[in-house]
């Protein structure tokens, strides 16, 4: 069965973007708005990865991250960070599995996620 | 020098002793040194005082008692009297019994005798160490007084109720030249009057202290940001006879400041260019898959996104040229503010209707002078602006937002533009940066620069704009345009000859 990954972004054409990198490679998509549907598809899907966006309406990425790290259930969840504030604002505190500055390059996106979800 | 009239000698002597050979002197009383001497400079009479304090006899030479000297002292009053039968004063240092040395002015006149020759030469003196003391202190207090002045970091004036330049300091002459006595509106900004919202015309109306920020012109031609403060100077009856101005030149603090506004505003310039390279890159992404699956739908996803994504490019593109300081508004007359109002409903209305957000229009139709792309963009960032603090409201599952965009004509028939909304509002700690660049969060069709634009536009039009926040209340913007703006030019519409042509507006440059 292919493994789930929910992409968390407020711009549809991002969530097209990676949604297509990543259909290419047989895994079932997710998608959610911001940090707050971000949260509630994670509790019902329990997706295998998860490709975040930072800043966002609503529930930021930073709150998703907090809120997902709290819940032992979900706390071991594999994270990708997609951002565009690489470099400027201080991401470190996600201590994600991987963070990708915008705009991505397809072919080590998925590289890394092959690698993150092995 | 006075003349002394001629007094008889035995007159004078006759007067010395009171008119009495024994007995209290009323001389003796006299708070001074007082004694007589004859043409050899001989002691022949002295007061209590005089015996008290100098090691003198009668019969001694003067200069013997005063100073212990063995000849007369040079430029000697009482010499000169007997020369030249007149009053002479003079400053000397003479030695007091107990070995002080003491300052005292001198005052020598002749005593005339029955033939009106000088017979002999009353000399009085007075300490005054004590004065000559306190005259040296108030010299060195006032050079020392004027150091201060002239190191003060500061540029400091003293005008009078003229508006004139009595007084200024090194720092003041090195940046505007010797001014003393003209006109201090004319030094700071060649103007020909009073400037408006002056400080030191504040001062001498209330006896207060007055702050503002003025722009003036250096000797060198130099445009420096001045932080102003200016001080009542009272004289003995408490009105204020004169304001003191002190100034600091914070042209470098402000260029710093908008350097760091660049900064801000490049840094978010890079954040918005790249989420649409990203977006740009994923529509390209789809259309070569496309191609390569030789599926339409994906190329026709791919392609659309490429075109959204070129639009945000120019939209950026024309939020950093809005930015520019070489961009001329154009101000057309007839506009109708409320129909770029309304322009702006419809561009958003669909938007805000998938969010669950109540635009809702308040407009009062009227016309006048503006420029008509400038509104439409600063419009265009306040409601967009609203929108997102909508959508990025935590509470926003829980209430129903609502974004009021008015249009209306105050009092005074100023165009008052205001975006009112009730979402995440500003926090308190972030409101006096609203203006300072990029002031944003992401997800905006804005730039980043949308706050900037908003703030040039309004300043183009000769306006003021103001807000209120309060977080997760909402935000209120206010603009007021007044009726006549501005000293920027007017394009009117177009001439018969074909295209518009700008020109200056005479009534309000």
């Amino acid at each position: 069965m292919s493994k789930k990954i929910l992409i968390i972004d407020d711009e549809a054409d991002v969530r097209a973007f990676l949604a297509a990198v990543l259909r290419k490679k047989g895994y079932q998509i997710l998608f959610a708005e911001n940090g707050a549907e971000g949260l509630e598809v994670t509790r019902r899907e329990r997706p295998d990865l998860i490709t975040l966006d930072v800043m966002m309406p609503r529930r930021s990425g930073m709150d998703f991250y907090r809120n997902l790290r709290k819940d032992e259930q979900l706390n071991q969840t594999p994270i990708i960070v997609v951002s565009a504030m690489v470099g400027g604002a201080d991401l470190s505190v996600l201590r994600p599995d991987a963070i990708f500055d915008k705009p991505i390059d397809p072919a080590s996106f998925v590289e890394t996620v092959e690698r993150v979800l092995a | 020098m006075p003349v002394s009239p001629p007094i008889s000698s035995a007159d004078l002597l006759h007067a010395v002793n009171g008119g009495r050979k024994q007995g209290p002197r009323w001389y003796d009383a006299m708070p001074c040194y007082l004694s007589v001497q004859d043409r050899q400079l001989r002691i022949v009479e002295m007061n209590d005082l005089f015996r008290r304090d100098f090691s003198a006899v009668v019969g001694e030479r003067c200069y013997r008692a005063y100073k212990r000297r063995e000849e007369p002292c040079p430029d000697c009053p009482i010499l000169m009297s007997f020369v030249s039968g007149q009053r002479h004063t003079a400053k000397q240092v003479v030695r007091m019994k107990d070995g002080r040395q003491v300052q005292v002015v001198v005052t020598s006149s002749p005593l005339f005798d029955e033939a009106g020759q000088v017979s002999a030469v009353v000399e009085m003196f007075t300490d005054v160490s004590e004065i000559s003391a306190l005259h040296q202190q108030l010299r060195r207090s006032r050079r020392e007084y004027e150091r201060l002045f002239d190191l003060v970091p500061c540029l400091i004036s003293v005008q009078d109720r003229d508006y004139r330049i009595i007084q200024t300091n090194r720092l003041f002459r090195e940046t505007f030249g010797e001014r003393v006595g003209q006109r201090c509106y004319r030094v700071y900004k060649g103007r020909e009057a009073v400037c408006e919202n002056c400080p030191v015309e504040k001062s001498f109306a209330d006896g207060a202290v007055h702050s503002g920020e003025e722009c003036v012109t250096t000797r060198d031609g130099r445009q420096a940001q001045m932080v102003v403060r200016s001080a009542p100077l009272m004289d003995e009856e408490g009105a204020v006879a004169a304001v003191m101005e002190v100034s600091t030149d914070v042209s470098e603090v402000k260029r710093l400041q908008s350097l760091a506004t660049v900064g801000l505003a490049v840094t978010g310039m890079a954040h918005r260019i790249k989420n649409i390279l990203m977006g740009l890159k994923g529509g390209v992404f789809m259309v070569n898959e496309g191609f390569e699956d030789d599926d339409r739908a994906t190329i026709d996803q791919g392609w659309q996104m490429v075109g959204r994504n070129v639009d945000k490019v120019a939209h950026v593109a024309s939020d950093l040229l809005f930015c520019s300081k070489d961009r001329k508004p154009k101000l057309r007359t007839g506009v109708s503010p409320c129909e770029i109002a309304r322009e702006v409903d419809e561009l958003f209305r669909s938007r805000a209707q998938a969010e669950g957000i109540d635009l809702q229009l308040d407009l009062q139709p009227h016309q006048g002078i503006f420029d008509p792309d400038g509104l439409l963009n600063l419009l265009t960032n306040l409601v967009g602006n609203a929108l997102d603090a909508c959508r990025f409201d935590p509470e926003a599952d829980e209430k129903r937002h609502v974004i009021r965009l008015r249009c209306a004509l105050d009092a005074q028939g100023a165009t008052v533009f205001e975006v009112q909304d009730n979402g995440a509002g500003i926090p308190a700690e972030l409101t006096d940066k609203v203006f300072d660049g990029f002031f944003s969060t992401k997800g905006t069709e804005g730039t980043g620069l949308g706050l900037l634009v908003v703030r040039k536009v309004v300043e183009e039009h000769g306006g003021t704009i103001s807000f209120s926040s309060q977080e997760g209340q909402g935000t209120r913007f206010r603009l007021v345009l007044p009726s006549s703006s501005t000293k920027a030019r007017i394009v009117k519409p177009a001439d018969p000859k074909g295209g518009s042509h700008e020109q200056e507006d005479p009534d309000h440059r």
